[in-house]
């Protein structure tokens, strides 16, 4: 009888340290989760974004290949982003295509990201490149 | 042992109390479910973008150049999917040709239709007895306010606009200055274009301008612009300046902004709303 009630003890310990060890783990196992991996992209680095190099190629592509913002095309004359003239336009006093002190906020990378529809029509950039975007900005948004 | 036990559960209770309220309390607060509002205007002349004052551009086939394009834009109300609930974002905006990008405010995250406006100032900011230094729509109220325009001041028969304020007068709701060519063929010598001056206010010309739908979403944390294109000339549209004369070529005053007795201002009424259009493909 004894022996019974030791063991129901015993058990009723393990029991309950089961509970302590996986009543903490699924809590803590909420935290890990919410810790999202920055992404990586190959080719950035946060010092050496070139608007010639990295950004430009990214405009001809979606918005000047397209044959939308080049030319003289309803949407160039508003924006024309042809490689020739693309920074001056963006660049263009008080138009806030470029912010540097909230890249976000600028009106390049709202169009692109929450636009309506989001430019360009044909599919929103990737991830790398609107980063490559924000970080030109944050960078100074040179003509470099 | 029984004792034991009874500690232990208190303390397993405890602990996953603890560690679970731990848990909730070190997740990042929930971002604030409305994003942010704004407006990218554009200041042209048909379709050409008007970036240098003073240039001279042809329009349709007349020469035109602008000195002065600015007007008030209050009473933004985004429209929800449905067509009838209305945002309100409470912001007075004065649209200068060098300012494109204008935050008006936050709104919840959702989906919308389009948006809506009014041109010019509602009564009660239009003829407030504190003038410039009462509050315009956001509440703003200094020295510094959107409202301390100068130019921006309708005059009378007593004194010219801008010289002084006077809350029986109000503002001037859009300013739009330039010289035209008045020949018949639009495009005669730069130097025989004539001024004109059009300072629009009272308030029968407060105007409200519902844009056409064009569907958008507000994210959480993210800025939406509503991308418009104000087009000046659209404003005189139905206004022969072929020999026009002073009389059609200026409404500066008061008097001069009567709907009723003057037909350019009852013209230039019914043009406000013609004037914004949503930049194609935004």
């Amino acid at each position: 009888m004894k022996l019974e009630i030791k063991t129901k003890n015993i058990f009723n310990c393990v029991f309950v340290l089961c509970l302590v060890i996986s009543g903490h783990s699924a809590c803590t196992y909420k935290n890990e989760e919410q810790v999202t991996p920055g992404t990586t992209c190959s080719g950035v680095s946060p010092d050496s974004v070139s608007f010639s190099k990295d950004i430009i190629p990214i405009l001809v592509a979606n918005c000047d290949n397209s044959g939308c913002h080049t030319g003289s095309t309803q949407a160039a004359n508003i924006l024309n982003l042809s490689p020739s003239v693309a920074y001056s336009q963006l660049s263009k006093k008080g138009s806030g295509y470029i912010n540097v002190s909230n890249p976000s906020f600028s009106v390049l990378y709202s169009t692109l990201v929450s636009g309506s529809p989001a430019m360009p029509p044909s599919g929103p950039l990737t991830s790398c490149e609107l980063q490559l975007i924000q970080q030109w900005m944050s960078q100074g948004g040179k003509n470099n | 042992m029984k004792k034991l036990f009874i500690i232990l559960a208190i303390a397993t209770t405890s602990l996953i109390w603890f560690s679970c309220k731990k848990s909730s309390s070190s997740e990042p607060t929930p971002a604030a479910a409305t994003g942010t509002v704004g407006f990218h205007l554009h200041t042209d002349l048909d379709s050409i973008e008007i970036d240098v004052l003073d240039s001279v551009y042809n329009v349709l086939g007349r020469n035109w150049s602008l000195s002065t394009a600015q007007l008030y834009i209050t009473n933004i109300q985004l429209i929800g999917l449905d067509g009838v609930t209305l945002t309100s974002l409470p912001d007075t905006i004065l649209k200068m040709v060098d300012t494109e990008e204008y935050i008006i405010g936050q709104a919840p995250v959702g989906n919308y239709s389009a948006v809506r406006f009014n041109v010019g100032l509602a009564p009660s900011i239009n003829h407030n007895a504190n003038g410039p230094a009462g509050s315009d729509e956001a509440g703003n109220s200094s020295s510094g306010s959107i409202l301390n325009h100068q130019e921006m001041w309708l005059g009378d028969a007593t004194y010219p606009s801008g010289s002084n304020f006077n809350p029986a007068d109000g503002y001037v709701f859009i300013n739009l200055q330039g010289k035209i060519d008045t020949s018949a063929s639009g495009t005669g010598p730069v130097a025989n274009m004539q001024p004109f001056c059009y300072k629009i206010g009272t308030d029968a010309m407060y105007t409200n301008v519902v844009m056409g739908s064009q569907p958008y979403t507000i994210t959480a944390g993210q800025l939406h612009l509503i991308h418009i294109v104000v087009h000046y000339n659209k404003l005189l549209t139905g206004i022969n300046f072929v020999g026009a004369t002073p009389a059609t070529l200026n409404i500066t005053n008061i008097a001069q902004n009567d709907t009723i007795t003057n037909p350019i201002a009852k013209q230039i009424h019914k043009n406000i709303s013609s004037m914004f259009i949503y930049e194609v493909g935004n």
